[in-house]
């Protein structure tokens, strides 16, 4: 690294806005995690509700039971065993529901897979608790087909801002059936806990960038020093370019550091496992083909990139405006501004614009699992991969921007 | 042989002329920028300095146009601008590192210039302590250590004692005369004396133009035969003060000795005396507002 990248890298950190943005990022991740926490529950062995961090060692030998191919064989098994139990007179209580007992004993260990059942087997945009209870062994067999036929129904479905066309039904057809089959099942709370914040660490993380990096260009303005770095040899070319990188280093730390911290804490107290399962697992209609850790690294890397847009779009209004607080403040509006705007009943292309905004793009997990695809060039996309693209073009237009702005600044 | 060339160089903003047609060569030596407050000196500087682009004319080092010669020109410039920010957060010899990083020394040659410079201007003490910690004067002193970082060819200092203690002005001042050699140095301040005391040459800068450039003895020989001294009853000394340019006063008693700056002799008994740079100073800005004297600045 070279010392000017070294020295800009030093003034950013060094800053209170900094240990700030630290600071809010640990209190932000403690408390998402704490809340997904303590708010965990699952019936106990002996029929009581059990909460908190003991929910995930029992859900976990529940779910690793299970763990393996979702062949349709398995899926007999599960409806047989649901079948037995519910007509069994010693499982029931007098009102001919299960009895606590019987649940914890035995229905709880199913949860995972029941529920898949009952995803595929209730009818399209419903989901039915008691459809399970009307199944045969033998109707298992139509698990896969039910669910394709239920992908089918949501594409079909009458849309206010616009349906599906003849070609993007086609579009997602097809990639549901590339989906490997059988889906691979496992663990997956762990994951499922780190999808369900995952859009509040990168909002947090996006608003922390923008905190840090607000006075790159703007605190130089304000506090008069742009007199003496534009007036030196290099102030005009290579000192912008440290401060670019130097950004771009601090961008990418708090990122990793975020989404570490997070993870990681998230995984300790939930469990690891679960990363090689179909991420059907965790959202049963997505249409991609991926395991649950290559979601999530999708998920990290459009969410990540959606953090970088936020500090590039930092950057130049830093350039452009004479104090780090306005800077400050447009971002937050930014921000905040799209998630208070509903989405259009009319428009799917507005809808389509309004996902492109970084504080859309964060909630990456259900972009990546979404049924959102743009035609550009004749091409059909799916939503995610536009939005990496969309994010990567865009700060590639502003830091040229960036860098003109403040090489052409004038010290009035 | 240095340089640097003004050719009817102004700077508008808006309706306003904040330097207005300058035209002046500039050579090895100090030159001193006088002028009240709003009289372009700032504007000129930068503009001098390449951080202002000027609306028309041109400045020119050695017969090249200074914007076309970008880093090459910013190579040979040291700069302390009025009032400029420091990184609070770093040390003295942190801030040295990174300007030196900035004006292209590798960090070992940033390094040892920023011991020298700072061994200079007296901040070796506190050389490790946080800006942050430190005096208006230790930080003006700190901002002409990294003017001088890369031994620059064309020194431009706005209000450079500005926050110094007479006995730092002295050192200041013995300063610039030794780096002087070889080099442009051009200085603005409002204290007169001390433009008095290192200027080799003085522009006199009145609403955005030149109003006058010469030596210290050329400017003052102008005002020959307008300099008074009389004795006057204290009791009159405020209507005086009101009607004449009084570049001094003192009290003898039940009577107060006058300076007056008249080109008319202010009263039979008054004595012509030698004039100064102050009463040159007074004659042309007496409209416009007071330059700090010595004195007053001690005062503050």
């Amino acid at each position: 690294m070279d010392t000017l990248t070294r020295f800009e890298l030093r003034k950013i950190m060094r800053r209170k806005s900094f240990y700030a943005g630290i600071a809010i990022l640990i209190a932000m991740i403690l408390l998402m995690i704490s809340t997904l926490v303590t708010g965990a529950w699952i019936t106990g062995k002996d029929g009581k509700e059990l909460k908190g961090i003991a929910t995930f060692p029992l859900r976990k030998e529940y779910n690793r039971q299970l763990a393996g191919p979702l062949t349709v064989e398995k899926a007999a098994d599960a409806v047989n065993r649901h079948y037995k139990l519910w007509h069994d007179p010693k499982n029931l209580n007098e009102k001919g529901e299960i009895t606590e007992e019987a649940y914890a004993k035995y229905e709880v260990k199913d949860e995972q897979i029941d529920s898949l059942i009952r995803f595929a087997f209730s009818p399209i945009g419903e989901y039915n608790y008691y459809v399970i209870n009307k199944l045969k062994p033998s109707d298992a067999q139509a698990f896969y087909e039910k669910r394709l036929e239920k992908v089918r129904g949501y594409l079909n479905m009458n849309y206010s801002y616009g349906n599906y066309s003849a070609e993007d039904m086609a579009f997602f057809i097809k990639m549901n059936e590339n989906i490997p089959v059988p889906f691979q099942m496992n663990y997956v709370t762990g994951w499922e806990n780190v999808f369900e914040n995952l859009q509040y660490v990168f909002f947090f993380t996006a608003f922390v960038i923008a905190l840090c990096l607000a006075p790159v260009f703007s605190g130089e303005y304000l506090s008069g020093a742009d007199s003496i770095i534009l007036s030196s040899r290099y102030g005009r070319n290579r000192v912008i370019v440290a401060k670019l990188k130097a950004s771009f280093i601090v961008s990418l730390g708090l990122l990793v550091f975020a989404l570490t911290t997070y993870t990681l804490l998230m995984l300790g107290i939930c469990g690891f496992d679960g990363g090689n399962a179909s991420v059907q697992m965790i959202e049963f209609m997505a249409p991609v083909s991926y395991t649950v850790f290559q979601t999530y690294l999708w998920a990290v890397f459009i969410g990540g990139l959606a953090c970088l847009l936020v500090g590039a779009l930092t950057l130049w209004l830093s350039s452009r405006m004479r104090s780090p607080f306005p800077v400050i403040i447009a971002i937050v509006i930014f921000l905040i501004g799209p998630m208070l705007l509903k989405e259009s009943k009319s428009s799917r292309l507005f809808n389509h614009m309004m996902h492109l905004l970084p504080s859309n793009m964060i909630d990456s997990f259900n972009r990546v699992t979404s049924y959102e695809v743009y035609h550009i060039f004749g091409q059909l996309i799916p939503e995610y991969k536009v939005m990496a693209g969309f994010a990567i073009i865009v700060i590639a237009l502003l830091l040229p921007l960036t860098y003109r702005a403040f090489n052409k600044h004038q010290v009035v | 042989m240095l340089e640097l060339t003004l050719n009817q160089v102004s700077k508008h903003f808006s309706a306003k002329k904040a330097v207005n047609g300058i035209s002046t060569r500039l050579t090895s030596g100090v030159y001193g920028l006088l002028g009240a407050n709003g009289a372009g000196k700032t504007t000129l500087m930068r503009m001098i300095c390449g951080i202002l682009n000027p609306t028309s004319g041109e400045i020119q080092m050695n017969g090249q146009e200074i914007s076309s010669m970008g880093e090459h020109y910013r190579d040979m410039l040291g700069y302390l601008p009025q009032d400029f920010g420091y990184y609070p957060d770093f040390s003295a010899e942190e801030f040295l590192w990174y300007v030196g990083s900035l004006k292209g020394l590798t960090l070992p040659a940033a390094k040892s210039k920023a011991r020298e410079l700072l061994r200079t201007v007296a901040l070796s003490e506190v050389a490790r302590k946080k800006i942050r910690t430190f005096s208006g004067g230790m930080k003006q002193r700190l901002g002409i250590a990294q003017a001088m970082l890369n031994d620059p060819r064309v020194l431009v200092l706005d209000e450079p004692t500005a926050g110094l203690d007479p006995k730092e002005r002295v050192r200041f001042r013995n300063l610039i005369a030794n780096l002087a050699r070889d080099k442009i140095v051009i200085l603005s301040t409002h204290i007169v004396s001390d433009v008095e005391y290192i200027a080799d040459q003085i522009l006199v800068m009145k609403q955005g133009g030149l109003l006058m450039t010469g030596t210290v003895e050329q400017l003052t020989t102008t005002m020959e035969g307008c300099v008074w001294s009389c004795h006057i009853p204290a009791r009159e000394a405020e209507e005086w003060n009101a009607r004449y340019c009084v570049s001094n006063l003192r009290h003898e008693g039940n009577q107060v000795e006058l300076r007056i700056v008249s080109t008319v002799k202010p009263a039979h008994h008054a004595l012509l005396v030698a004039p100064t740079l102050e009463d040159f100073y007074l004659h042309h800005f007496q409209d416009e507002q007071v330059a700090v004297t010595d004195e007053e600045k001690e005062r503050a």
